[in-house]
């Protein structure tokens, strides 16, 4: 498994390595001129320099790429076009808000998705197979944009159940002291619990809306995978042998099950990067993705540039963190393959 | 001890089994109904879709045309799904809107499917450095969520149809070179490849014209997914004006405008450009479900 | 010991039969081959004995009998139908649970079976590794499925499936996947265990050659039907009906 772990470490290396030229290639090579996409369309020719010199964008190429490179090894991930602020301490910032979000809304989509994906493939054919699978469908095919629209329009607005998309609390409210950035974890922590549920109020439909397309993912994957392990020679021997239904399903299908599972939720996580920047500028959520709208719409290519390298490095870090999972699920990995005889 | 029981036919190697039954073809259709709904579901929406987006702009008004005075009707006989902010019909917005989006959904898949399979094939066929390099980037740039890709190409690009296009293509590219290099890589042991090179074809004719067709399959299926998927990241895209602007009557741009009247109480600007989103990304999710694709993207 | 008579096996939503009117017995200590080409439904009778037949398949009639009691019940309902039977598969490597280890496997096969403990069924699995033949029983206890290769797996699957000390064990081509040395050894296997536990063998082949070494008594099938039965070297010798000579 050693070694294993070591190969992919090299590779991820390498991946984000690729990561980081490619975003460059994007950002300063591809734009026709670079300083004046930045300006935007109503800047002067005076702003259109002055920005053109503080980025270096009339620099030779290869002068941009190697102050990039050497930059971005130092932990520089550059200055808001917008904020003149450093873009890495303004992801930090809003990196809290982001993974609450994503935390609540990944536990719902579990919590919701496995039992139903293993509940429908236990009950094949039956209605309740069939009624998980439109689910799956479509949630799978839900645009986030409208169903937090639809969810907003009914539960904040019409029915007045959950409060309307302003921030992570009402204006009035002061966040509790900061120990971990979850205002939910650091209110309960301190002991402010009504702060707490005003917190819980304010995730609740971000969280629903993310949560619930999510669990349409990971249901309809788990059912497939209980399927295809139900299916299978080995459930056919321990059938054989007299194991009941019960332990046919969780304990021989859903241990060989969790293999593509594991995998499915690195694909959920990457959907959730692409998907928090819609929904946290629906509900005005104060995290990374807002923060990336911000500068999509202004043109801000020097703080998107940083987005998108540290999405990157996020995502590359997450795989490989379920890889090493995977290695632990699947002795066809931790051991290697060996034959003896 | 012998047993002989009664054999029908003076042949043993006749069929033992009764013949089919003769279905009429209303019949056929019942059981295909029967059977596979989902494929039929599909294939309905994908028609009245393609109906609508192909004849509806025929039958509908003008998309761009205000009217002051009539904003902010309510769904009604005269304006089925009401009117906007600017007094433009929704109803006529949606269809004008179904057919672009639809066109951009098959246009990127196709253009997504024709670069990926090619560089799949080459990949898969000839193997060696160019492979692991293919290998190499499309790990990079599957490292980005799709969505983040395409908006920040665009934001590199302008903002216009034609770059969202390129744009979300390039996004799928990976997907289509993955799918492809993987049936490649099995049809290569194939016999009729030996066939191929023995006849004296060169590699590339081998590649191209041999085993590139027969790698298509699972290709063409995801293809399918691909087109909802492609809608629902332009429309994406669009609500956060990005790539198509307003006033193009464009599904997500619908749903963008129409996010600021849900607050005073107008929720049909947003609610049916939004539904027929969901609806025709059903009907392509249905379909290439049934065709066998593997919808774990 | 075990009477089939008369089974039918349809496809559901279908009048086709799959199987019709099978019949065949096997007697204590005895080694029945059944004989088919793919598709003969060889494989489905045994299913349906097994009550491991898939959901799109149904019985429509005959009768199984264990040592004279009725099993067709229990096979109707989709339960194990008696636990004195059991079955190895062809492909044995698929056939083992790949998370788990091979003696664990085995031991299940006896916490369920012989109502052993935990601890109990451990070393008794070790022992029945030895017992089919397995040197270094206690490493191959410890290895995973993918560790082992074919012929080693199959004798786990032996063993699993004496575990369950068996009246009859049905073997569908136990070794096809394998090499013909393997094959010779597993053969040698089966016939022990016949000696020692005295169980009868439903042993279904495509292969006349592994039929005419292991079988006493044949049944010939095609397309879902017996077509002649026969001890085996009446059959070599003098076969009645035109398939089997055909096929010999």
């Amino acid at each position: 498994m050693k070694l294993y772990l070591a190969k992919r470490l090299l590779t991820s290396l390498a991946t984000i390595v690729g990561i980081v030229v490619v975003v460059f290639f994007i950002v300063r090579v591809v734009p026709g001129d670079a300083a004046s996409l930045r300006a935007g369309p109503y800047a002067t020719q005076e702003r259109i320099d002055q920005i053109a010199a503080k980025y270096g964008l009339s620099d030779p190429i290869g002068k941009q790429f190697a102050d990039y490179i050497s930059n971005i090894a130092r932990g520089d991930l550059g200055v808001s076009i917008r904020t003149d602020q450093p873009v890495l301490r303004e992801l930090l910032d809003r990196l809290p808000a982001s993974l609450e979000l994503a935390v609540y809304s990944v536990l719902l989509a579990v919590l919701i998705g496995i039992p139903l994906g293993v509940l429908a493939a236990a009950k094949r054919g039956t209605w309740i197979d069939n009624l998980a699978r439109v689910f799956a469908v479509v949630g799978s095919s839900m645009a986030l944009f409208w169903l937090g629209l639809m969810f907003i329009f009914f539960f904040a607005f019409r029915l007045g159940w959950f409060p309307g998309p302003v921030d992570r609390l009402g204006v009035g409210t002061d966040p509790p002291p900061h120990i971990t950035g979850f205002y939910t974890v650091d209110a309960a922590l301190n002991g402010q619990f009504a702060v707490m549920w005003e917190a819980f109020r304010y995730l609740a439909l971000p969280v629903f809306t993310l949560g619930l397309v999510l669990a349409a993912h990971i249901l309809k994957n788990v059912r497939v995978s209980m399927i295809e392990a139900l299916d299978s020679d080995f459930v056919r021997t321990a059938r054989a042998i007299g194991v009941s239904r019960r332990k046919i399903l969780f304990v021989d299908s859903f241990r060989n099950a969790l293999i593509p599972i594991t995998t499915m939720i690195g694909i959920v996580f990457g959907f959730m990067l692409g998907g928090n920047i819609i929904v946290e500028f629906l509900f005005s959520w104060p995290g990374i993705g807002r923060y990336a709208y911000e500068a999509i719409s202004t043109r801000d290519l020097e703080s998107l540039q940083g987005f998108v390298i540290v999405v990157g490095i996020l995502y590359v870090a997450l795989n490989i963190v379920i890889d090493i999972a995977y290695a632990r699920i699947d002795p066809r990995i931790r051991l290697g393959r060996t034959t003896s005889s | 001890m012998t047993t002989t029981p009664p054999v029908r036919s003076p042949d043993f190697v006749a069929t033992e089994y009764p013949p089919p039954e003769e279905l009429s073809t209303r019949g056929r259709a019942v059981r295909l109904v029967r059977e596979k709904p989902r494929l039929v579901m599909g294939i309905t929406l994908l028609v009245i879709f393609a109906g609508l987006a192909i004849f509806g702009p025929l039958f509908v008004g003008d998309p761009l045309k205000t009217d002051p005075s009539g904003a902010f009707l309510r769904p009604s006989a005269n304006h089925w799904f009401g009117t906007d902010n600017f007094g433009r019909d929704v109803f006529a917005r949606a269809v004008h809107a179904a057919r672009l989006d639809l066109t951009i959904g098959v246009i990127i898949s196709a253009m997504a499917l024709l670069v990926g399979s090619a560089i799949g094939v080459v990949s898969g066929y000839f193997g060696g450095r160019v492979d692991e390099l293919v290998m190499r980037l499309t790990d990079i740039i599957m490292a980005f969520p799709g969505f983040v890709l395409a908006l920040v190409i665009v934001a590199a690009l302008e903002d216009s149809t034609k770059n969202v296009v390129i744009a979300v293509s390039v996004s799928y590219v990976p997907y289509f070179i993955r799918l492809t290099r993987g049936q490649v890589l099995i049809e290569r042991e194939l016999e009729y490849v030996d066939g191929a090179r023995l006849a004296g074809n060169n590699s590339w004719r081998v590649a191209f014209r041999h085993v590139l067709p027969n790698a298509l399959g699972p290709s063409i299926v995801g293809a399918t997914l691909v087109t909802g998927f492609a809608i629902l990241t332009v429309a994406g895209l669009a609500f956060l004006s990005v790539g198509i602007q307003p006033p193009t009557a464009e599904w997500g741009v619908m749903v963008g405008e129409g996010a600021k009247d849900i607050i005073t109480g107008e929720w049909w600007t947003s609610l049916f450009p939004g539904a027929m989103i969901v609806a025709a990304i059903m009907a392509f999710h249905f379909i290439g479900d049934e065709l066998g694709g593997d919808t774990r993207l | 010991m075990l009477k089939v008579k008369g089974l039918d096996l349809g496809v559901v939503g279908s009048p086709n039969l799959l199987l019709r009117d099978v019949s065949f017995d096997v007697r204590a200590g005895e080694i029945v081959g059944i004989v088919g080409e793919s598709g003969s439904g060889k494989t489905m009778a045994s299913l349906a004995v097994m009550g491991l037949l898939p959901s799109s398949v149904e019985l429509r009639g005959g009768s199984i009998q264990l040592d004279g009691r009725e099993l067709i019940e229990a096979v109707g309902q989709g339960d194990r139908p008696s636990a004195n039977i059991s079955m190895i598969f062809q492909q044995p490597r698929s056939a083992l649970n790949p998370t788990m280890r091979a003696g664990r496997q085995v031991a299940r096969a006896l916490e369920l079976n012989q109502g052993l403990s935990r601890s109990d069924a451990a070393g008794e699995a070790i022992a029945m590794l030895h017992t089919v033949g397995i040197a270094g029983a206690e490493r191959v206890a410890r290895a995973y499925p993918h560790q082992l290769s074919g012929g080693m797996c199959q004798r786990v699957l032996i063993a699993m499936a004496m575990a369950c000390r068996p009246r009859v064990l049905i073997a569908d081509e136990p070794t096809t996947s394998l090499d013909v040395t393997i094959q010779a050894q597993i053969f040698d296997l089966i016939r022990t265990l016949v000696g020692e536990t005295g169980c009868g063998v439903l042993f279904i082949t495509h292969d006349l050659a592994a039929v005419a070494e292991m079988a006493d008594r044949v049944v010939v099938m095609y397309g879902g039907q017996v077509m002649e039965t026969a001890g085996v070297n009446a059959l070599l010798g003098d076969a009645e009906h035109p398939y089997t000579r055909y096929l010999l």
